[in-house]
Parts: structure tokens; C-alpha cells; sequence
């Protein structure tokens, strides 16, 4: 499934240029994700926590950046994830452009995602996938904006602790609804009346 | 379906339970009450918590009173337990009314009030009603008691204030005044399934007026909430169908609702303005 986001960053947009494609420091804006490993300077290991009511669940997988035009200010990233427990993967390609919005920058964003598993077998369908996008997006915009703040105001400082918790944000949690609804559905079905 | 192997604890105090759950939460442990919605996912294997905690055996977590002007809801209160007023006067009857949208019967003899608070679906019925009139969550850990209110508590869809180590122990409901008014009005497909949308409404009538006016929506959006800027439209306000309409397009141009593959946002916005004149008219009656 596709769709569209945007985000506003409050920095000129060669700047924003910089700080996107700072890998390490973007991943600390990323709700519940942790940077594992640096294969090459586009390659890059991690997991992403999430926690959806009882279901707790890491996807494991890398990210690749897949195409850099500094010309014009787009980018693409091919993610893959996988549940360890068997539980579901994501695979997705995402382009990131670019483009002046009065003193800052607006980032749109374009994902398509393909989901396997649990979760595509239960999920509700693209509408949920993309109301959960938004909320991760939306929380890493203002993870994001918080730490940018934080770097102006002591500039030199090295990055410090994650400025999010540390707690896996559910932005996923409404694929669990959409599984949850299916799943009580499927009970309900299949008890005796 | 079996569940996957998981440790069991049961704790026969709360003291004890605490201890406990703060030494297994760091390594997936959870608190087991009814387990209407935890079980079910462990059987298919979706949730694999490590450790469960089961509180059923807990002394006192049973406690259903009235005191300091509230009622006191202890963890392991079964839903079915409000069929009959828990409380006199306004709130009994809320509570007996609501129950019967929440699930199926036999789900409502083993499932707990605050078990659903602390799973904190959007379409919960419970959640709804604790983030209208303002519940305080007693959330109990190793470190103590401490309250939470209905505000700074739903955090988002099945996201909630609580630390993995807390267990919500209790949760306190005001106790509505004698002349207290309410309405609430659901709608789902069929009897017993996900509301798609909810609304809650309560106010007191003085002098002709409506004051003290309260108007949550919830299963429309990630958390239940309520929405001030509907209610100010009723303070001082005569019930009217003109005032409650006016209410109900405020409530629904100040939502942002969920949307998924059955029932766009649209749909749910309409459901909202729908759900909160009829809640609004109910009260008035």
C-alpha cells in the first residue's frame, strides 16, 4: 500500500539536508527503534520496538539508503523488518523530497509498504496502516524539532540520551486494533451460540 | 491454539503482587485479571508474555465501595458486577446502563473494570466513561501509590500512563450529585461487537439551565476524551434541540477520527454528531 506524509523541520532546507541524512542521529528520533549496526555509510542495522496492548514485538532489519540526489533533495530508503517470533515483516520503500517552506523545511514523504504475516493477514487495510504512519511520523517530527532545539541551544554539546522515552511508542498500535477486531471476530464466529 | 511457555505467579497480596511484577515486567511479565482480551492473544500466539501475574487471588482487589465521595473500583471487579447499581443515585444507574454494551454476558462475568482501563481500547465502553467524569487511577508499584488523572491517563490506542511495573489497583469514579442527568448512546453493527462510535453526556439542570455539562466521544478516535469546547455550548444554555445540535457539530468538527478499510473518518464524524445529540437529548428526557 502507498501513501503520503508531511513534516515541517524548523531549519533552512540545506541544513535539514544535513541533519536527514545524519543517520545516527535521525535514528534516535525514530519512536522505539535502536541502531544496531553501521554496515557502510548506507547501510545501516537496527530494531524498532512496539508495543501494541499485550503484544509486545521488536522488528529486527535494516534500512538501506537506496538513491541520494543532493541536487534536488530527494532520497530513497528500502527498510525491511522481521518479528524474530515469527510474527509478521515489513517491507517498505520510502522517498523523501525536500522543499522551502517560509524559514524552514517542509519533508515530504512517500511510502509504499508491504506487510507479511499476522499482520497483513489480520490488518484492516490501508487506511489504518496510514493513520498509523502519520502517528509515527508525527512523533518523530516533534522528536526531531526537540532535539534540533536542543543542538541550537548548546551547539557543541555531543548528542545526549535519546530525547524521546525510551519507551517503545505504539504507533502500531492500531494495526493491533485492526488484528484484535479480526481476531475477536473470528472467536465470536467460530463459538458455539 | 496453546499459548507459548510463560512463567505463572500468583500472589496472594497486593504487596507481594507488586514485588513480583516489578521483578518480571523488565522480562515481558503482565498482569493477568479477567484476561478476556490477554488470553485469546496468547492463545494465538500474538502475545508471548514471559511472565503472568495473576491477581484473581489477591486479597482486597474485590473491594466495590463508596467512599469520600467516590466509588472505588478494586482490580479484580467483574463487569457483571455493575448490572445492579454500585453505586445510589445517577452513577449506579450510568454504570448499570453502559455494561450492558460492553461484550457478551459470559465475557462480563470474567472480565474487570479495570482490566479494561488498563488495556485501553478506543472502543472501550469503561474507558469512555472514566475519561467523561474524570476518574482517578490508582496505579500501585514498588514505589508506591500514586493517582493518575482520566487526562494525563489515555496516552493513545491501547496506550496508557501505566509503567509496565504498575498495576492499576484501583480506579475511583466521582460520585454524580442526586440530580446529575446522563445520556449515552452507542453505535456497533451488532449487539456485543467493537462500538465503531460512542458518546457520553451528563449535566445537571438548575433553574432551567444546564451546568456542569460533560460530553465525551469514544472508538472514535485513538483514546476517549472529552470534548471542552461542546460543553462550554451548553453552560447556562436551556436543553434544546437547537443547542444540542449546535453541541454535536461542534463535537464533530473537533475530532479527528481513526479511519480503517470499513469505516472512513467521515463516517465515524458523522456517527460522532449523531451519537452525542442523541446522548445529549437522552439526558435532557
Amino acid at each position: 500500500m502507498e501513501f503520503d506524509n508531511t513534516l515541517e523541520v524548523p531549519l533552512p532546507p540545506d541544513e535539514a539536508w544535513k541533519v536527514l541524512l545524519d543517520i545516527q542521529r535521525i535514528a534516535t528520533c525514530i519512536p522505539g527503534a535502536e541502531l544496531t549496526e553501521v554496515v557502510d555509510a548506507q547501510t545501516y542495522k537496527g530494531r524498532v520496538a512496539v508495543r501494541i496492548g499485550p503484544v509486545a514485538m521488536s522488528l529486527v532489519g535494516q534500512a538501506r539508503l537506496e538513491e541520494i540526489d543532493s541536487a534536488n533533495r530527494k532520497a530513497r530508503v528500502k527498510a525491511q523488518g522481521a518479528d524474530p517470533k515469527g510474527r509478521g515483516s515489513a517491507d517498505s520503500v520510502i522517498e523523501f523530497r525536500l522543499e522551502p517552506a517560509g524559514t524552514g523545511t517542509r519533508v515530504l514523504i512517500h511510502s509504499d509498504v508491504k506487510l507479511a504475516g499476522l499482520i497483513a493477514q489480520y490488518g484492516r487495510g490501508s487506511g489504518m496502516i496510514e493513520s498509523v504512519a502519520s502517528q509515527l511520523i508525527a512523533q518523530f517530527g516533534s522528536a526531531l524539532k526537540a532535539q534540533i532545539e536542543q543542538s541550537r541551544s548548546r551547539p557543541a554539546a555531543a548528542p545526549e540520551a535519546n530525547p524521546l522515552p525510551a519507551k517503545p511508542v505504539s504507533g502500531l498500535t492500531l494495526i493491533a486494533r485492526a488484528l484484535w477486531d479480526s481476531i475477536v471476530r473470528l472467536f465470536r464466529k467460530q463459538s458455539p451460540k | 491454539m496453546k499459548p507459548a511457555v510463560f512463567e505463572y505467579h500468583a500472589p496472594k497480596t497486593v504487596e507481594a503482587a507488586v514485588a513480583v511484577l516489578a521483578e518480571v515486567a523488565p522480562r515481558e511479565g503482565r498482569v493477568l485479571a479477567g484476561g478476556q482480551s490477554l488470553v485469546p492473544a496468547m492463545a494465538l500466539r500474538l502475545a508471548l508474555p514471559a511472565h503472568l501475574v495473576d491477581i484473581n487471588g489477591v486479597k482486597g482487589l474485590d473491594r466495590l465501595v463508596v467512599e469520600a465521595g467516590e466509588l472505588a473500583i478494586g482490580a479484580c471487579v467483574r463487569h457483571a458486577a455493575f448490572h445492579r447499581p454500585a453505586a445510589e443515585g445517577p452513577l449506579g444507574a450510568l454504570l448499570a446502563h453502559v455494561v450492558r454494551h460492553i461484550a457478551h454476558y459470559p465475557i462480563r462475568t470474567r472480565g474487570t473494570f479495570c482490566g479494561s482501563l488498563a488495556h485501553a481500547d478506543p472502543a472501550s465502553e469503561w474507558c469512555l466513561v472514566a475519561a467523561t467524569l474524570g476518574a482517578r487511577m490508582m496505579a500501585r508499584s514498588v514505589r508506591g501509590t500514586r493517582a493518575i488523572a482520566a487526562a494525563d491517563y489515555f496516552q493513545g490506542p491501547m496506550t496508557t500512563a501505566l509503567a509496565p511495573d504498575e498495576l492499576l489497583a484501583e480506579v475511583r469514579l466521582p460520585i454524580l450529585s442526586p440530580d446529575s442527568r446522563f445520556g449515552f448512546c452507542e453505535f456497533s453493527r451488532r449487539a456485543g461487537d467493537f462500538a465503531i462510535a460512542m458518546a457520553l453526556s451528563t449535566f445537571r439542570i438548575r433553574h432551567g439551565v444546564m451546568t456542569g455539562a460533560r460530553i465525551g466521544v469514544g472508538g472514535v478516535e485513538g483514546s476517549p476524551r472529552r470534548i471542552g469546547a461542546a460543553e462550554s455550548m451548553l453552560e447556562g444554555q436551556r436543553p434544546s434541540g437547537e443547542v444540542f445540535r449546535a453541541a454535536a457539530d461542534r463535537v464533530a468538527g473537533s475530532v479527528e477520527p481513526l479511519e480503517d478499510a470499513r469505516y472512513s473518518a467521515g463516517y465515524r464524524r458523522d456517527l460522532a454528531r449523531v451519537l452525542t445529540r442523541r446522548a445529549l437529548e437522552i439526558a435532557a428526557a
